[in-house]
């Protein structure tokens, strides 16, 4: 038989019940339930529920009390960064130091353009851009800075998007639905991924 | 026939009226005869008498007095000293409750305990769940009665208690998931620990790695009681998903 405590909203096994005693853990108040009690309120709750003890001293299934505003908002502007991230991550291919050889490409081409573009002293990030697309390497040069070009104004876009957002959820008051808010900024980040080529 | 009376009341006891005849004349018995002396009344007293007092011994003890000059076979069972004894080793001339017993006699009890040997009795399928009794024995099937009852659940959630103390509680949840923020999932053991939860294992059931790599659950440090435990989940982009989670709780 299984027994039920309002107290610790607990199950108790009666044939262990000496072992709960030998430990002082019986509950005064508990009292024997059914099998289907049992089953049915051991087991997971339906979604958003949650088992607490009703009035009756039997177990029942009450909705999850909504979380606290804090982390509610912190929840809504995670997601926003998720958003920029995911963006963020769409112009450029991933893996660590890409950004450090983007920045790399854009001084060597600005420096060589700078010094009047001379042949015979073409910079390495220039000559293999230039070998791999089978390109002169003022082709080269002129799609480094173009594609850094393009980086850099979508990542300005993303950036904006993303202090905007989380600004936006912090503003709002604390009863406010942030995912509500935050919602349109996600929208505009993810319009700003679908862009990368 | 049936008999009608218990050996108590001996043949010529009461006075007695008896002597032991030689032993050349126990050997020979009574030649019968026109020329031979008639046996004489104390001989036959005798006899009678020590019939009645060897089945009066199997009457109330269920076996006869040791004897000292008795070749025992293994198996045998006499009485000494007040109690039953079988032979476990063939012997003679050693006394069950002397010093020279060195395990060539067994003391039977009424009843067999950790020492003596004796009669016992099955243990019923609650006793063997009770895991307390001193008295009965297991057999193949109380053993895995010992197991069943109250001391098991085999559902999902589930328990089991095993002999010892050890209990083993299981279960499935699945977690909604809206976004990347941490869900939190509180978990009710089926039945309460009674002393201490000793270790729980939380974690993803996905279908492959790659859905695996989406997914974080861990089980919330400080957030394991004797009543259940905190399970925390998350995943790196922000959608609606579920999530499988399964658990495997040991405690005492």
């Amino acid at each position: 038989m299984k027994h039920y405590s309002a107290t610790t909203n607990s199950f108790y096994a009666g044939s262990l019940r000496a072992d709960y005693e030998a430990a002082g853990t019986w509950p005064a108040d508990a009292v024997e339930v059914s099998g289907e009690v049992f089953a049915e309120f051991s087991a997971p709750p339906p979604a958003g529920m949650q088992r607490v003890a009703g009035p009756d001293g039997l177990p029942m299934w009450a909705p999850v009390p909504p979380l606290p505003a804090d982390q509610r908002r912190k929840a809504a502007k995670d997601a926003i960064d998720a958003a920029a991230g995911a963006a963020r991550r769409a112009f450029v291919s991933v893996g660590w130091g890409v950004e450090e050889e983007y920045r790399l490409a854009k001084q060597e081409t600005d420096a060589w353009i700078a010094a009047g573009a001379p042949a015979d002293a073409v910079p390495p990030s220039i000559a293999a851009w230039a070998q791999a697309r089978d390109w002169t390497p003022e082709q080269a040069a002129t799609d480094i800075l173009r594609t850094e070009q393009l980086w850099t104004s979508m990542l300005l876009a993303i950036r904006e998007q993303r202090l905007l957002g989380k600004g936006a959820v912090d503003a709002a008051g604390d009863d406010a639905d942030f995912d509500a808010i935050a919602a349109p900024f996600i929208a505009a980040l993810d319009a700003i991924r679908a862009q990368a080529p | 026939m049936a008999r009608n009376d218990s050996f108590r009341v001996r043949w010529a006891s009461n006075p007695a009226q008896f002597e032991r005849p030689q032993t050349s004349l126990i050997e020979r018995g009574w030649a019968g005869g026109a020329n031979e002396d008639p046996p004489e009344a104390k001989w036959e007293n005798w006899w009678h008498n020590r019939v009645d007092e060897a089945l009066a011994e199997v009457e109330a003890n269920g076996a006869l007095n040791w004897q000292p000059d008795v070749p025992y076979e293994a198996g045998a069972t006499v009485r000494d000293d007040g109690v039953n004894w079988i032979c476990a080793i063939p012997n003679n001339d050693i006394r069950p409750s002397g010093g020279a017993n060195d395990g060539h006699w067994l003391k039977l009890a009424a009843q067999a305990t950790e020492s003596e040997f004796g009669a016992v009795r099955l243990a019923d399928a609650a006793t063997a769940q009770g895991l307390t009794d001193a008295e009965r024995v297991l057999t193949p099937a109380t053993l895995a009665a010992a197991f069943q009852g109250g001391n098991q659940s085999l559902a999902l959630p589930g328990y089991q208690k095993l002999p010892g103390g050890l209990i083993l509680q299981f279960g499935a949840h699945t977690v909604q998931l809206t976004d990347t923020s941490v869900a939190s999932l509180r978990v009710n053991f089926p039945i309460s620990f009674p002393s201490a939860v000793l270790g729980v294992i939380g974690g993803l059931i996905a279908a492959s790695e790659a859905a695996a790599t989406r997914f974080n659950a861990y089980v919330q440090a400080n957030q394991v009681d004797t009543e259940g435990f905190l399970m925390r989940v998350s995943q790196d982009e922000p959608i609606q998903r579920s999530v499988g989670l399964t658990w495997i709780a040991l405690g005492r």
